[in-house]
C-alpha cells in the first residue's frame, strides 16, 4: 500500500505512557505538533511514495535542498489508506519546489484540517506510521548528486547550501564520507571582506593625514 | 635659531612615518614613553607652554571625528594633545577581570541561545554552525571540555546541544578529531536522549570508523527504542561507510 511521507523530527515522537513522566494515561505531548504544523489556509504538506518506497530519496533531496546546509533527515511514513478511512481530504498539488518535477508528481496537501484532525493525525502516526532516518552526509551525496544530474533548479535550492556543496572538492562516485561541509569557509570569507575594508579604510585615514599634514 | 625634534611613529599610530617638530626658539621637554603590556602608548607629556599642539591636536580631531562617524575603534590616539584618552582607559581598567572558564562559558551560552528555539530546525542551523566554528577556533579543546559539562549537566537548550553537537563533528580540522572523538563518544552516556542523538548525529558527521564500538555498546542500553534504532544505524552508516 503506498505512504504519504511527512518531514518529522524523531526524538519528538519519543513519548510513552509515563515517559515523559508529568504524562498522565493516554495523553499526548504537545511536541509531536510542531511537525505537523498546517500553512495559514490549515494544509499541510505532505509526499506520496509508492509501496516499493522508491522514491524515498528524491522526495528527501527535494525537500532537503530548501535547507541552509545537508543534515540528517527523519521523516513518516504514514499509510495512505488509514488516512483516507479517517476521511482526511487528499489533494495532489505541486508546490514550489528546487525538483519540480517531483513536486508535479508526488507533492499532495492535507486539507481543511481541524485541531481534531492534528490530533487525530499525530496518533495515527504513532501508532502506526514508520518513522526512519537519512543520516546528514548520506543526505548530502544526495544533494550533490541530483546537482549533478541537473534534477534540481538551482534557483530555488538555498543560496548558503549551494555554496556548501560547491565549497567541496568533487568526490565523484566515492562512497566514503569525509568530514561534512566545512563551516569555515563562511568565518574566512567574512574576515577577508573584513580585512579588505579595514585596509581600505586606514589608507583614506593615511590619505587624509597626509593632505592635512601638508 | 630652529631647532627640529623627530618624534617617531608609535606602533599605535596611523602615520607611520616619523613626526617632524619645528619651532624658531624652543625649549621642548622630554617627552616620556612607557610600554604597558603588549601596547607602547605615550603618556600625556608635560609640555612647555611654548610647544606647538596645533599639529597633534588637528591629528586627535581628526581621528575622534572619523572614529565616531564610522563607528569604529579610534586609530589615532595622540594622547600628547587630549588627555581624554588617558581617562577612557583608565576607567576601562576599573572592570573586573574575568577567569578564562568564565568567557569561555558565557561565550558557549551566548552561541548556544543565538537561535530561538523554535528555529532550531535540521538543517536550518548555520548562525550556530558559524558562531560555534569560531568558537571552537578560539578556545579550543578547553571549550570543548565546557561544552562536555554544560551538555551533560542540562544547563542548556536540548535541541540547540544537539545541532551544536552534529557542528562539532563537522568542523574542518584534523588536528583536534581525537578531542572532538572523545567528547562525541562521552557524550553517548548523556542523561538526555536529546543529546544523545546529537553526540551520534556528529560521530556520523565526523566520519570516524573508531566511534562505530561505542555507538553500538550505547545502542545496547538504550531502554528507548526508537533512540536505539537511530544509534544502530549510525553504527551501521560508519561502518559501511569506512
Amino acid at each position: 500500500m503506498p505512504y504519504l511521507l511527512r518531514s518529522i523530527n524523531k526524538r519528538k515522537w519519543d513519548w510513552s505512557a509515563g515517559n515523559p513522566p508529568w504524562l498522565i494515561g493516554d495523553a499526548i505531548p504537545a511536541a509531536p505538533f510542531g511537525d505537523v504544523s498546517p500553512s495559514a489556509d490549515s494544509e499541510l504538506s505532505v509526499w506520496w511514495v509508492p509501496d516499493d518506497k522508491s522514491n524515498v530519496h528524491r522526495v528527501v533531496t527535494a525537500i532537503a535542498a530548501g535547507r541552509q546546509h545537508p543534515d540528517k533527515f527523519d521523516y513518516a511514513l504514514i499509510e495512505e489508506g488509514a488516512l483516507r478511512e479517517l476521511g482526511f481530504v487528499l489533494q495532489q498539488v505541486a508546490e514550489s519546489c528546487p525538483d519540480p518535477q517531483a513536486s508535479e508528481q508526488w507533492h499532495h496537501n492535507l486539507k481543511q484540517l481541524t485541531a481534531d484532525d492534528l490530533r487525530r493525525l499525530v496518533d495515527l502516526i504513532k501508532r502506526t506510521a514508520e518513522l526512519d532516518r537519512v543520516q546528514g552526509p548520506q543526505v548530502k551525496k544526495l544533494l550533490t548528486a541530483a546537482l549533478d544530474a541537473r534534477r534540481l533548479d538551482e534557483t530555488k535550492v538555498n543560496s548558503k547550501l549551494l555554496e556548501v556543496l560547491r565549497s567541496q572538492p568533487k568526490r565523484g562516485a566515492q562512497v566514503t564520507v569525509g568530514p561534512s561541509p566545512s563551516v569555515r569557509s563562511a568565518p574566512s570569507n567574512r574576515r577577508r571582506i573584513l580585512t579588505m575594508a579595514r585596509a581600505s579604510l586606514t589608507s583614506t585615514l593615511r590619505a587624509c593625514a597626509r593632505f592635512l599634514r601638508r | 635659531m630652529r631647532t627640529t625634534y623627530r618624534i617617531p611613529a608609535s606602533a599605535t599610530d596611523v602615520f607611520e612615518t616619523e613626526t617632524i617638530i619645528e619651532s624658531p626658539r624652543i625649549t621642548v621637554p622630554k617627552i616620556t614613553i612607557a610600554t604597558s603590556g603588549d601596547s607602547l602608548t605615550t603618556q600625556p607629556a608635560d609640555v612647555a607652554e611654548s610647544f606647538t599642539f596645533s599639529r597633534s591636536m588637528t591629528r586627535s580631531f581628526v581621528g575622534v571625528v572619523m572614529a565616531v562617524h564610522l563607528g569604529i575603534q579610534p586609530l589615532i590616539r595622540d594622547e600628547r594633545a587630549n588627555a581624554s584618552w588617558v581617562c577612557v582607559e583608565r576607567s576601562n581598567e576599573t572592570t573586573p577581570r574575568r577567569s578564562r572558564d568564565e568567557v569561555i562559558e558565557e561565550s558557549l551560552r551566548n552561541i548556544l541561545c543565538c537561535m530561538p528555539a523554535h528555529e532550531l530546525e535540521d538543517g536550518m542551523t548555520w548562525p550556530l554552525g558559524i558562531g560555534l566554528a569560531a568558537w571552537f577556533e578560539d578556545f579550543g579543546e578547553t571549550g570543548l571540555a565546557k561544552l562536555a559539562s554544560v551538555a551533560v549537566t542540562n544547563k542548556s537548550n536540548l535541541e540547540s546541544l544537539s545541532h551544536a553537537l552534529r557542528w562539532i563533528g563537522r568542523i574542518d580540522n584534523p588536528d583536534s578529531v581525537q578531542a572532538r572523538l572523545r567528547l562525541l563518544i562521552g557524550l553517548l552516556n548523556a542523561p538526555s536522549g536529546t543529546v544523545k542523538d546529537g553526540a551520534a548525529l556528529g560521530l556520523v558527521e565526523l566520519g570516524s570508523p573508531l566511534a562505530i564500538a561505542p555507538l553500538e555498546n550505547a545502542a545496547r542500553t538504550e531502554t528507548n527504542t526508537s533512540l536505539q534504532r537511530d544509534l544502530e544505524q549510525a553504527a551501521e552508516y560508519l561502518k559501511q561507510s569506512s
